[in-house]
């Protein structure tokens, strides 16, 4: 492709959004996750309890909507238009869409947290109208693209399932009101969950990784084949577990060895990708990437010992189905988000702050911004907590769920204080310069 | 730095056959470039390359030892007519021996070399910002700005299309011209 860029510089065609429309739902999101790790130590009782109840329903939806979700979306709109080389259709509706989604979470989750289903309906009907925002925003920004590549079929196929997501979940709502869905709420709540946790999350986590990990590692994914694979496979696999978690049918299994084949092939490419990268060091960003999938292994093993149905009894089924949504959502899908946030948030708080003094005065490198010893510490805490309150959970042990809950805890303030270094980088007073040098000195 | 004693007369004793241009090639005509200390201390080779191509004569083939396999090399070699020997010769241990092909060597290697004019090394400042994480690359080609003398350019090398470097050049006004290479990099010129 010669000369797609105009040979004098006047207008870009293309450029990433404003610092503030990213950077609001990524706040917003680590203060949801940070809240949910301190609630942890707390919520004991009910961690040791049936997972359907509405303490847990509250947690759950504050990490999957207040943290991942709000995550998803600010990464959304800061990577998709500079990978994509285009750009956000509407600046403005993100900062509307923002407004509306930050009242429809805490909406849910107080809700959910007193048992008024009124609210809880309120706050979905709200979400809905976000996400519908955030679909038109992204819809129109995907419209632009000229061919879509393994990257854009994973973002379109993961707004897809958002939607049928979140539509789900209104009806899921609505049907505590008015009952018209049957009574069947755990394989309404199963299918919702695997529509939401492989759709819309790994989905998403999978496209991005096929642009990100070998950006940072300095590699490159030579074969693209298995990623078309894999997504294929992905996509039967869930509509098909979807539909089976639904129907109870005992399919289910076929359908989760499809959706395990899938997450086999991209481990493949991330293997692949990994062992060709030009930078033998993995920093913190890259090695939560790493651990994130190796837990996604343990996760699938998981995942298809609970779709066989070859457990001891239906209460161990139900710890055992706790436990695994507890390693979802921890252990391969926050691991991850932390994992990227490492590399997003200092590359976006670099390029607001010192962009535009490069040449003119010494800047740090956007590597320096995170440092090491704090996600050194979060990385640990973090790990250590989610396997104690996993397994804590699995065995109703109460005192390792304690324990487990408190290193969260800790986990948590590690990373907030890890976040919160970087963003200093904002405030001039809090990171001054050293003195102005002769340009190109 | 050179290092003949780790770079010379390896082609032989791998077994790997050896293009007709290579046999009994006396050491006078070897030019040998070891960057792999360059690049371990995470330094910059490129330009050194270059230069050293620059200056070989006719009848000299230049010897490359890297910790890996500089594929985006080839490209920009074959583009200036030069095939090319690889050897793996131990983890971390490359040495690529390149030679001036015949022109049906030279066109085969290089197929999309004559239908493009071949990149102004020579009168330009070459920022090679291929393998550098974002915003390295930005920073490094914002960083050569000053370098530019009235009249010359800078030819930078990225992996992908320097979207969020376009507005920094405008608003320091200089011009500039982004051409995707067959080689799957990507070529910014950019001047006052």
């Amino acid at each position: 492709m010669v000369g797609s860029k105009p040979a004098s510089g006047n207008s870009a065609p293309a450029r990433q959004p404003s610092l503030w429309v990213p950077l609001r739902y990524f706040v917003t999101a680590q203060a949801a996750f940070v809240t949910a790790l301190l609630w942890a130590p707390w919520q004991v009782d009910n961690l040791l309890d049936f997972y359907y109840q509405g303490n847990g329903l509250a947690f759950t939806h504050l990490l999957t909507l207040g943290w991942i979700t709000m995550t998803v979306m600010g990464a959304s709109f800061q990577l998709v238009p500079v990978a994509l080389e285009t750009t956000l259709w509407s600046e403005r509706l993100a900062g509307w869409q923002y407004w509306i989604m930050l009242l429809g979470v805490a909406l849910m989750v107080s809700h959910f947290w007193i048992g008024h289903h009124h609210g809880v309906a309120i706050g979905a009907g709200l979400v809905l109208i976000a996400i519908t925002l955030f679909l038109i925003n992204m819809g129109r920004t995907l419209w632009q693209l000229p061919r879509w590549d393994i990257i854009g079929r994973h973002v379109a196929a993961a707004l897809v399932y958002l939607a049928s997501t979140v539509v789900m979940g209104n009806l899921m709502a609505l049907d505590k009101m008015f009952d018209f869905l049957g009574g069947q709420v755990l394989r309404t709540i199963h299918a919702h969950a695997h529509l939401a946790g492989i759709g819309w999350v790994t989905m998403m986590i999978f496209g991005a990784s096929y642009k990100l990990i070998p950006m940072f590692s300095l590699s490159e994914l030579r074969n693209e084949r298995p990623a078309y694979w894999e997504f294929w496979l992905l996509n039967v696999g869930l509509v098909g577990l979807y539909l089976t978690l639904l129907m109870e049918s005992v399919w289910a299994t076929l359908f989760a060895i499809l959706i395990a084949a899938a997450v086999g092939l991209f481990l493949w490419n991330m293997r692949e990708v990994l062992r060709t990268r030009r930078r033998p060091r993995l920093d913190w960003g890259l090695r939560h990437s790493l651990s994130a999938m190796i837990t996604l292994i343990f996760l699938t093993i998981l995942g298809l010992w609970l779709a066989t149905g070859w457990v001891l009894s239906d209460e161990f089924a139900a710890r055992l189905a706790f436990g695994y949504g507890a390693l979802a959502l921890l252990g391969w899908i926050s691991v991850t988000i932390i994992g990227m946030m490492y590399k997003i948030i200092p590359f976006l708080v670099w390029h607001h702050r010192y962009s535009d003094l490069v040449g003119l005065r010494p800047v740090p490198a956007a590597t320096q911004l995170l440092g090491e010893s704090t996600p050194r510490l979060e990385f640990w805490l973090l790990h250590a907590g989610i396997a104690m309150t996993v397994v804590g959970v699995i065995f109703t042990c109460g005192p390792l769920v304690q324990v487990g809950t408190l290193v969260l805890a800790a986990a948590g303030l590690a990373f907030a204080v890890a976040v919160c270094r970087i963003y200093r980088h904002l405030v001039p007073r809090l990171t001054p310069l050293p003195e102005a040098q002769t340009a190109g000195a | 730095m050179t290092n003949e004693s780790s770079c010379h007369g390896d082609a032989q004793s791998t077994g790997t056959p050896i293009p007709e241009a290579l046999r009994n090639l006396p050491d006078d005509r070897r030019v040998i470039l070891d960057v792999r200390d360059q690049v371990r201390a995470g330094e910059e080779p490129f330009q050194r390359i270059m230069q050293s191509v620059m200056s070989l004569r006719d009848d000299q083939v230049f010897v490359l030892c890297n910790i890996f396999e500089p594929i985006p090399l080839y490209g920009v070699m074959a583009q200036r007519g030069f095939a090319h020997l690889t050897e793996r010769r131990g983890p971390q241990d490359w040495c690529i021996t390149f030679y001036r092909a015949d022109a049906q060597a030279a066109a085969a290697s290089a197929p999309a070399a004559a239908s493009r004019p071949a990149a102004p090394v020579g009168d330009a400042i070459v920022v090679d910002a291929r393998g550098l994480e974002p915003p390295q690359p930005m920073a490094k080609i914002l960083e050569n700005l000053p370098r530019i003398a009235a009249g010359g350019q800078i030819l930078a090398l990225t992996d992908r299309r320097p979207m969020l470097l376009y507005p920094k050049l405008e608003e320091r006004g200089f011009t500039f011209s982004t051409e995707e290479t067959t080689h799957g990099w990507f070529e910014t010129r950019i001047w006052k």
